[in-house]
């Protein structure tokens, strides 16, 4: 069954800001309200993730001209759901012993995530815009430009740059080296991992997942001889035009 | 109460009884620019007695929205950033609550507050109905990359607001190192 990627998903609650006034007005109009949604207001509010010793608040003010309307207790904010993973302070190395690790919500969030070593950065977005650059430049698919006039994903001084302001508008990204050389992350803290160079036919790419905000940074091993444009298709990024960009709002 | 100066505080619950929902804006404008600008990020930090950041669970910002117990939480962009705060439920350790604004510390050009102007803070009760304000005094903010807004604080049993407006020229690594939390 194709997904159905265009709709918002009204049934998962957690870490959102509340509804303002006006935009639940709007939302709660009859004309945006399809009869036929699957999920009704009433279901959405009894879906409870708060777990039964989390602190409880006062009832939330019932007005919708209240700002506090929708205001939720933090139990409800916190995705809980990941798995245990590594934090960057505990490996210098991702690979088969430690393919993976996760980085908290403040380095997810900060400054800049470097990665040295990349000959090519991909990237995708939440809307599924999809671009790669290369070191020298050369742009394929669509760029994603942040409010502070500088790509999300990028280059400087030949070294790639995330930037983790825009955290929440970037969904996963690649990170592609040369076999003979190691990838190496840094970020704001100053916390460091480097993927090693190739060994034999196998050799470390850098895959960057954002999980509703923060970051998963995985050694994914591929044939050492893959050239860049198979592999953004063997993880499935599809280069989009900017005509599709623009389509979907970028 | 209205329009404050720096350094000056209006007392809240005191003045308001009954307040414990309020509503905290920060706004400011930015010269537009076709080159890399700054962009500034609201961080509220909820602090002991002795000025620490209880945790680093307690700071509150665009990427960790809601404190733990859910008394600090980032709401809309109405203003630049708004902030609820549930002051009855503000844990008994947490003496103030800062509002800071930062510089993100982007290596590709990340500015100052140079081309920033009109920066203010302001309580509200929940309904939006405005308590008090700080405007921030322009001055020359050419090597300012963080900013003390103001700060909530409890005075015995009430809660009070100051304003401040101090910048940082050490950015968010001056800020995490006065409040001694981890960045």
């Amino acid at each position: 069954m194709a997904l159905n990627r265009s709709s918002t998903r009204t049934d998962i609650t957690y870490l959102s800001r509340r509804v303002k006034p006006a935009a639940r007005a709007e939302t709660s109009a009859p004309a945006t309200a399809p009869p036929s949604s699957p999920v009704s207001p009433a279901a959405v509010t009894s879906l409870s993730l708060s777990r039964s010793s989390a602190p409880t608040s006062p009832a939330p003010a019932t007005s919708a001209a209240t700002p506090w309307a929708g205001a939720r207790p933090a139990a409800e904010t916190r995705p809980t759901r990941l798995f245990p993973a590594p934090g960057i302070g505990e490996t210098r190395l991702l690979n088969a012993q430690t393919p993976m690790i996760r980085l908290d919500r403040r380095q997810s969030a900060i400054g800049s995530l470097l990665v040295t070593g990349a000959t090519s950065a991909a990237w995708e977005s939440p809307e599924r815009v999809t671009g790669a650059m290369t070191v020298d430049g050369a742009v394929s698919g669509t760029s994603i430009k942040c409010s502070g006039n500088r790509p999300l994903v990028g280059y400087m001084d030949g070294t790639a740059v995330v930037a983790l302001r825009h955290i929440r508008e970037l969904r996963r990204s690649l990170f592609i080296g040369q076999p003979s050389a190691p990838l190496t992350v840094e970020i704001f803290d100053g916390g460091t991992v480097t993927l090693p160079a190739a060994s034999g036919e196998l050799r470390y790419i850098l895959s960057l997942t954002a999980i509703d905000g923060v970051i998963e940074l995985r050694a994914e091993p591929v044939p050492a001889r893959a050239d860049a444009a198979e592999l953004w298709q063997e993880f499935g990024f599809s280069m989009t035009t900017n005509a599709a960009a623009r389509r979907q709002g970028h | 109460m209205g329009n404050l100066v720096a350094g000056a505080n209006a007392a809240l619950t005191a003045e308001n009884p009954g307040l414990s929902k309020i509503l905290v804006g920060l706004g400011w404008q930015s010269i537009p620019s076709r080159g890399p600008q700054s962009e500034l990020v609201p961080l509220a930090i909820m602090c002991d007695a002795g000025g620490r950041a209880v945790s680093n669970d307690h700071l509150v910002f665009f990427n960790q929205i809601a404190s733990p117990e859910g008394s600090v939480a980032f709401a809309g962009t109405e203003d630049q950033e708004q902030i609820d705060v549930d002051l009855s439920l503000v844990p008994a350790g947490v003496a103030k609550i800062t509002f800071i604004v930062y510089v993100d510390p982007d290596l590709r050009g990340p500015g100052t507050f140079s081309a920033i102007r009109n920066q203010y803070i302001r309580v509200a009760t929940a309904q939006n109905q405005e308590l008090v304000r700080f405007d921030i005094p322009q001055s020359p903010q050419d090597n300012i990359t963080a900013m003390m807004f103001g700060e909530l604080y409890r005075h015995r049993e009430d809660w009070k607001f100051r304003a401040l407006g101090q910048g940082y020229t050490t950015g968010l690594r001056g800020v995490a190192a006065d409040f001694r939390f981890d960045v």
